[in-house]
C-alpha cells in the first residue's frame, strides 16, 4: 500500500514528459525556423568550397555576398526528376558540381545539412535526412580561384 | 612496514612501466629488409616474398612495405606496432590499388596504396575515383535530389610500381559532411537511421601508353594470395563509361 502512492507520482510523471517533448517541438520551431537558410547556415568563417565533380574548377565562398544575400535569398520548387533527366539524357554537367563545407548551423540547432551549390552559384540544395530545401539568391555566393 | 610499502610502490611503478612500454611505446626502428622477408614468409607461408623494394612509413605505427615474390607478383605488406614489436597485419600479392583504413571511422586516416607492374605494357599512371551516384526520389510530394560526386587523384607510374598517398583532404572532408548530416536528428520523435546506405564507391582507372587497359586487368586478375586482419579495402576496377566527362 505505501507504495501505490509512489507508483501514481511515476505514472502521472510520465505526462510531464510527454508534454516537455511536445512543446519542445513547438519551441525548436519558433527558435530554428526550418524553412529560413540561417538556420542552416549561421557562421561560414571555416567554411570551404569543395568541387565534386570534373566539370568545375575551385572556387571559393564570397562571403560577403553570402552575408548579404542570405536574409533575402528565396525559396524556390524542386525539381529532381527534370533535374536528374536534364543532366542524364541532354547530357548536360552536374547541376550542383559544388560541397559547401564547414559552416555552422545556428548555434544548438543540431542540424548539419548537406549545402551544395550549384553551377551558376546561385542556388543552394540544403540536404537533411528527412527533406530538402532549394533557395535562389540575385547574385553568385562563390568567386573563382582558392 | 615501511620497507614493505617501498617494494610495492617500486613494484607497481615497475609495472606501470611495463605496461606503458608494452602497449604504448613508439617505435625506434621500421623493420629490416632481412626480418620483413622473414616475417612475412612465416606469418603467410603461401606468399614466397623474395625481394622487399622498399620501407615506406605510413605514420607512426604504421608502415607499409611493397615486395616481388618467387612467382615475380608484385605486392604489399601492412604492418601495425602492436605489443612493442612490428607485425604483418596483411599481405597482398596482387598489389591492386586499395584503401587501408588505418581507423575505420576517420576518413582522413584512409591511405591509398598500390603496387601494380606489367612487364609487356607501360602503364603511365592511375586515376584514384572517389564516386556517389546521381539520384532522385519522389514520394509524398517531398522530392529529393542527390548531386553526383565524381573526384578523382592521378598518380604516376612512371618511376615505382608501388605508393601510397593519405586520402585527398577534400576526399575526406567531403565523406565527414555526409556522415555528419546524416546522423543529425531533428526532434525527440525521429531517430537516427541505424543503417545508413553505403554512399560512396571507391575506384580507379588505369591509364596506359597504348590505351590498352585490357591488358593490364588481365594481368593484375591473374592468381593471388591475401590474408588481413587491417582494414582493407580493394578498389572497384572503373570502365571509361562509367566516368562521367566534363562536356
Amino acid at each position: 500500500m505505501t507504495y501505490r502512492s509512489f507508483a501514481w507520482v511515476g505514472f502521472l510523471a510520465n505526462f510531464i514528459f510527454i508534454a516537455a517533448a511536445l512543446i519542445s517541438v513547438l519551441i525548436q520551431l519558433v527558435i530554428y525556423p526550418k524553412s529560413e537558410p540561417t538556420t542552416y547556415i549561421s557562421d561560414a568563417v571555416h567554411a570551404a568550397i569543395i568541387p565534386m565533380d570534373p566539370s568545375v574548377k575551385s572556387h571559393s565562398l564570397n562571403i560577403k555576398s553570402l552575408k548579404k544575400q542570405l536574409p533575402h535569398i528565396k525559396q524556390e520548387t524542386i525539381h529532381s526528376d527534370q533535374w536528374y533527366y536534364e543532366t542524364v539524357k541532354n547530357q548536360r554537367n552536374e547541376r550542383f558540381p559544388y560541397l559547401l563545407a564547414g559552416t555552422s548551423p545556428k548555434w544548438g540547432s543540431g542540424l548539419h545539412p548537406l549545402i551544395f551549390i550549384e553551377k551558376d552559384g546561385k542556388g543552394l540544395l540544403l540536404s537533411t535526412p528527412e527533406k530538402q530545401l532549394y533557395f535562389r539568391s540575385e547574385a553568385s555566393l562563390i568567386k573563382e580561384g582558392k | 612496514m615501511t620497507k614493505k610499502r617501498l617494494w610495492i610502490s617500486a613494484g607497481l611503478i615497475l609495472v606501470i612501466i611495463l605496461v606503458y612500454w608494452f602497449y604504448f611505446s613508439k617505435p625506434a626502428y621500421v623493420p629490416s629488409k632481412e626480418q620483413a622477408i622473414k616475417d612475412i614468409n612465416s606469418s603467410f607461408p603461401k606468399v614466397y616474398a623474395r625481394v622487399i623494394q622498399d620501407t615506406i612509413r605510413v605514420d607512426e605505427r604504421h608502415v607499409l612495405i611493397p615486395f616481388i615474390s618467387k612467382g615475380k607478383n608484385y605486392g604489399l605488406s601492412y604492418w601495425v606496432w602492436q605489443y612493442h614489436k612490428w607485425n604483418v597485419a596483411g599481405v597482398d600479392t596482387k598489389g591492386s590499388p586499395s584503401i587501408w583504413k588505418i581507423n575505420k571511422n576517420d576518413p582522413s586516416t584512409y591511405q591509398l596504396v598500390w603496387n601494380i607492374h606489367h612487364p609487356d605494357n607501360q602503364l603511365n599512371s592511375i586515376d584514384f575515383y572517389l564516386m556517389r551516384k546521381r539520384n532522385f526520389n519522389i514520394s509524398g510530394g517531398i522530392e529529393q535530389y542527390d548531386p553526383k560526386v565524381q573526384m578523382n587523384r592521378n598518380v604516376s607510374l612512371l618511376k615505382k610500381t608501388y605508393g601510397v598517398v593519405k586520402l585527398p583532404k577534400e576526399w575526406s572532408t567531403l565523406m565527414n559532411s555526409f556522415t555528419k548530416a546524416a546522423s543529425g536528428k531533428q526532434n525527440v520523435f525521429q531517430r537516427n537511421d541505424p543503417f545508413p546506405d553505403q554512399t560512396f564507391t571507391f575506384g580507379w582507372l588505369s591509364i596506359s601508353k597504348s590505351g590498352k587497359d585490357k591488358l593490364i586487368l588481365d594481368s593484375i586478375n591473374g592468381t593471388s594470395y591475401s590474408s588481413s586482419s587491417a582494414n582493407l579495402e580493394e578498389l572497384m576496377v572503373l570502365n571509361k563509361d562509367q566516368v562521367e566527362l566534363p562536356y
